[in-house]
């Protein structure tokens, strides 16, 4: 459980704060608001990447603070819209970067490793991708293989920020169903930063609202898009 | 693998060819020396002419050109990994401009302190350790690796601006010594330094090594590193430890030897198609030590006929063939 | 070879005995003078001055021909020449050899600036640019500006600025003469003191001039002519720069200088007038069969060493000896080219094992 007391975020002053959330493990959660009102600031302040001002981020009741980065990348990945590719690196290397907090330091790795990133290469449906390059790829494969990765990192938590940003109607509703899919078969906490309140109505997402007062809420799933309009404004 | 397999075969190649090069550098050259004598002085060095242009001559400058080669290669290897940028080399930290500075002064300034010989390679590394420890601050306090090869950018220009005002201020025979050990050449090394250079280098590759899980990782760019549980302190205080070891020792022993660090890094990651640092790493080391050994090799050779300088040659033979092969894979690299 | 030599100072004092007694009184028809040794200098006597004849070495420029005179009115009115007013000039040269020879005849005054203040040797005029009384000029712009701050006229080119037509002009609009000397470019060594006579017919001090030459001829062929021990003895010249050694070749000045004294290098069968560049094995080879090595460039043994740590393998830096002019560069620069007597007279004594300090002038042995 990923829990949220008291927060102020911010870089060097407070940009919104958060009263009381939670993250469970099987749930998939919207992270709503406009440019600019903290989002991606709040994304950062839970994966550790950037100081709280205040207040406290635990995980299993510990607080994050006290984890080393590499402990830490064993329960939260991360992904973002804006990786493109690198040249000379292939998607199952790509995957298998995601094994990183589990290597040892001069990094070699496993069968198993091999074996997991396989195994979440397939679980996103994009094993016919395993010896392309990442620079080759598409905004829709990327988005597949990113998750992939976050998937061989194997944590109870994946932070998401806007995965659907680059991509079209039918990949971005793909990726939805994926996520869905994944949080409950395998039992992880996903949290993703989104513009698509379409989507978030239609998937019956529950939300993290982040309206313009700064204060971050959770939110029970939203019917209609006017309602949840409203809610940000 | 398939991959693993290539990867093998390139890395067998380069060692036998190395290999090559190394026992034919001892045979040829100006001197005719025959195998006998080669491995005669090999096993038991004295003070014939055959003995010592075998044993003072040729061994330690071709084992100079490997290990600076694969020093430098390395080198180049880690800043390009730490600022996520092809252009980047030994020389963007300021770390060769430091050596430059430190042996500049002490050359026109005229004070020796532990004998001439320690001095120079001793403020050599010393130049290249503090403009090292100088961009440590900097990294970190800077969020962005591109703000810090600005800054290292900058700093080299401004050293170099300094050594200037140095030489016009200087005498004409310290400015001499200082234009020569500014031409970089392999041949100063003696084979009683060899031996320590190459444990310094040993020490840097192992502390590589040490590093490749975050290397490895350092790829998709620091925010994502980070993510994977990679340290980014301690990522940028050792490459920029490890590059300054490096290019310090090779810098106070050889001079300033331009472009290996640069290219050899680039060409390594296209002929292994790999972004797997544990095989980088090797691959560097070993086509860094092939390039300056041939490249020193062609020098002598050559000699009778035409003087090329070292760091002439090496941009000479580079160029086109990393020109040639960004071009062949420019539809990789995207 | 020396009996040669010989026949040319015979020569050559018959020469300048007439030269110096019996002014051309039709000179001023002449269209070619007369010279010893110079290649690209020669020069004529008249009644009105001294008429200088300047040729390229590289056949670029036509020969300037230039009249120097106190007199520039009459002439100028007479002939189409180019006339050389030198009742009052000032002069700006980069070379030290040209300060060197000024000096020797006297003419600090007429020396307005010199290329680096930290390269001359003459006390005197040391002190002078210590106290802003000469022009610096520095590295590798013309300073147009402050030339006509210091009344310079005469700008004495060893030829190396860029003389493009927009620096011409520049010249000509600032009132400077720009005049090529071309004394570095000379083979003999004589032929290189002989440019003394040009500094001084420009500053009126062309009869002192002839007789500084003469004597100096004098001396270097009386040097010449003294038994200088065995033939063909072999030596090693030069130092490493980067990869490679560079050795004088056949017929370069410094070369020159040691085929007269029966030096041998392994350069010697190689023509040309720069230098040559051999690699360590070679040199360490040759080296075993040497003695005495000459102009490593660096005054101490200890710097020859920290340049380059090999040169302990070279046997005459262990069990020979080595000379080297470097203690004292600057004294070097600017009085080599008019002292080749001395020079000579240096390289015998080092051959003879002559070697104390007070029998030494530019040469000292390094250690």
């Amino acid at each position: 459980m990923l829990q949220v007391r008291q927060l102020h975020i911010g870089y060097s002053g407070v940009i919104a704060t958060a009263e009381s959330l939670q993250l469970n493990p099987g749930d998939l959660v919207a992270l709503v608001g406009r440019n600019g009102s903290g989002k991606s600031t709040l994304l950062q302040t839970l994966r550790g990447s950037l100081p709280m001002l205040n207040g406290s981020v635990r995980i299993d009741e510990h607080e994050i603070t006290h984890w080393s980065t590499q402990s830490l990348a064993t329960k939260i990945a991360w992904l973002t819209a804006h990786f493109s590719g690198v040249s000379q690196l292939k998607v199952l290397d790509y995957v298998l970067l995601g094994r990183t907090p589990y290597l040892g330091v001069m990094g070699h790795q496993k069968e198993s490793d091999l074996a997991l990133a396989l195994h979440a290469l397939q679980r996103v449906g994009a094993d016919h991708l395993r010896d392309k390059q990442t620079s080759s790829l598409s905004d829709g494969e990327r988005q597949l293989v990113g998750l992939a990765r976050a998937l061989a990192q194997n944590t109870p938590y994946i932070l998401l920020d806007e995965p659907t940003a680059f991509l079209d109607f039918y990949h971005r509703k793909q990726l939805f169903t994926l996520l869905k899919e994944v949080a409950i078969t395998e039992q992880k906490g996903i949290l993703l930063s989104t513009h698509d309140l379409d989507l978030v109505i239609g998937f019956e997402l529950p939300l993290w609202l982040v309206p313009r007062d700064g204060c971050i809420r959770a939110q029970e799933p939203m019917q209609k898009r006017e309602a949840l309009e409203g809610l940000l404004i | 693998m398939n991959r693993t397999k290539s990867h093998l075969i390139l890395l067998l190649s380069a060692g036998i060819l190395l290999l090559v090069v190394f026992l034919l550098y001892l045979k040829m050259g100006y001197f005719n020396t025959t195998w006998e004598h080669v491995f005669q002085s090999l096993t038991n060095p004295n003070d014939e002419v055959s003995s010592t242009v075998v044993w003072s001559f040729r061994l330690p400058r071709i084992l100079m050109a490997f290990i600076a080669g694969a020093a430098l290669s390395v080198a180049g290897m880690l800043m390009q990994n730490l600022f996520q940028n092809t252009l980047a080399g030994p020389d963007v930290l300021g770390i060769t401009s430091g050596s430059s500075l430190l042996v500049a002064l002490w050359m026109m300034s005229g004070i020796t302190a532990l004998g001439s010989t320690t001095d120079l390679i001793f403020l050599g590394i010393l130049g290249a350790m503090g403009m090292g420890a100088i961009m440590l601050l900097f990294a970190l306090k800077l969020r962005s690796a591109v703000h810090l090869l600005l800054i290292g950018l900058m700093l080299s220009s401004f050293i170099g601006a300094i050594i200037a005002i140095i030489q016009a201020a200087s005498g004409t025979q310290d400015l001499q010594q200082y234009v020569f050990w500014n031409f970089g050449s392999l041949q100063r090394v003696t084979i009683q330094q060899i031996p320590w250079i190459a444990i310094i280098t040993c020490l840097g590759v192992v502390l590589s090594l040490f590093q490749v899980r975050a290397l490895n990782a350092m790829v998709l760019g620091e925010d994502i590193a980070k993510s994977l549980g990679v340290s980014i302190r301690q990522v940028r205080l050792l490459s920029i430890l490890i590059a300054g070891i490096l290019t310090g020792t090779i810098t106070a022993f050889a001079g300033p030897i331009a472009f290996v660090g640069l290219a050899i890094p680039n060409v390594t990651k296209l002929l292994m198609k790999t972004q797997n640092h544990g095989v980088l790493l090797w691959s560097n080391i070993l086509f860094g030590s092939l390039f300056l050994g041939v490249c020193d090799f062609s020098i002598k050779l050559l000699e009778s006929y035409i003087a090329i300088p070292l760091n002439a040659l090496t941009a000479l033979l580079g160029v086109p063939f990393v020109s040639w092969m960004i071009l062949k894979n420019r539809h990789v690299t995207g | 070879m020396r009996k040669n030599s010989i026949k040319f100072l015979f020569l050559g004092f018959f020469f300048v005995f007439l030269g110096c007694n019996t002014p051309e009184k039709n000179g001023v028809k002449a269209t070619n003078g007369k010279s010893r040794y110079s290649q690209w200098l020669s020069y004529v006597k008249t009644t009105d001055g001294i008429k200088l004849f300047i040729k390229d070495p590289d056949k670029k420029l036509p020969t300037r021909i230039i009249w120097c005179t106190t007199n520039p009115k009459y002439i100028k009115a007479s002939h189409a020449d180019e006339v050389l007013d030198i009742r009052n000039i000032k002069i700006a040269t980069n070379a030290a050899a040209h300060v060197g020879m000024l000096v020797a005849l006297d003419a600090r005054d007429n020396i307005g600036a010199v290329s680096m203040g930290k390269y001359l040797y003459d006390p005197t005029l040391k002190q002078r640019f210590d106290k802003g009384r000469l022009l610096e000029l520095g590295g590798t712009s013309i300073p147009f500006e402050s030339l006509s701050k210091q009344h310079i006229n005469i700008w004495v080119s060893a030829g190396m600025e860029p003389l493009d037509q927009s620096n011409e002009e520049r010249f000509k609009a600032i009132g400077i003469q720009w005049i090529p000397n071309y004394d570095w470019r000379e083979e003999h060594p004589l032929g290189k003191a002989e440019w003394i006579l040009f500094f001084g017919a420009i500053t009126n001090r062309f009869d002192e001039a002839v007789a500084q030459f003469n004597a100096i001829c004098k001396r270097y062929h009386a040097y010449d002519a003294l038994p200088k021990g065995n033939q063909c003895m072999k030596i090693l010249v030069g130092n490493f720069a980067g990869d490679f050694w560079y050795t004088p070749l056949q017929q370069s000045f410094q070369a020159r200088f040691f085929s007269q004294v029966d030096f041998c290098t392994f350069s010697m069968n190689n023509k040309g007038t720069g230098s040559m560049a051999v690699g360590a094995e070679r040199i360490y080879q040759e080296a075993e069969s040497c003695e005495l090595w000459l102009n490593p460039g660096f005054p101490s043994k200890q710097a020859i060493l920290s340049a380059f740590p090999k040169a302990i393998q070279l046997r005459p830096f262990n069990q020979g000896s080595i000379f080297c002019y470097s203690h004292d560069l600057n004294k070097f620069w600017e009085q080599s080219a008019l002292k080749p007597d001395i020079v000579l007279r240096d390289l015998i004594r080092i051959k003879q094992g002559n070697t104390t300090k007070s029998m030494l002038y530019f040469y000292r042995e390094v250690k």
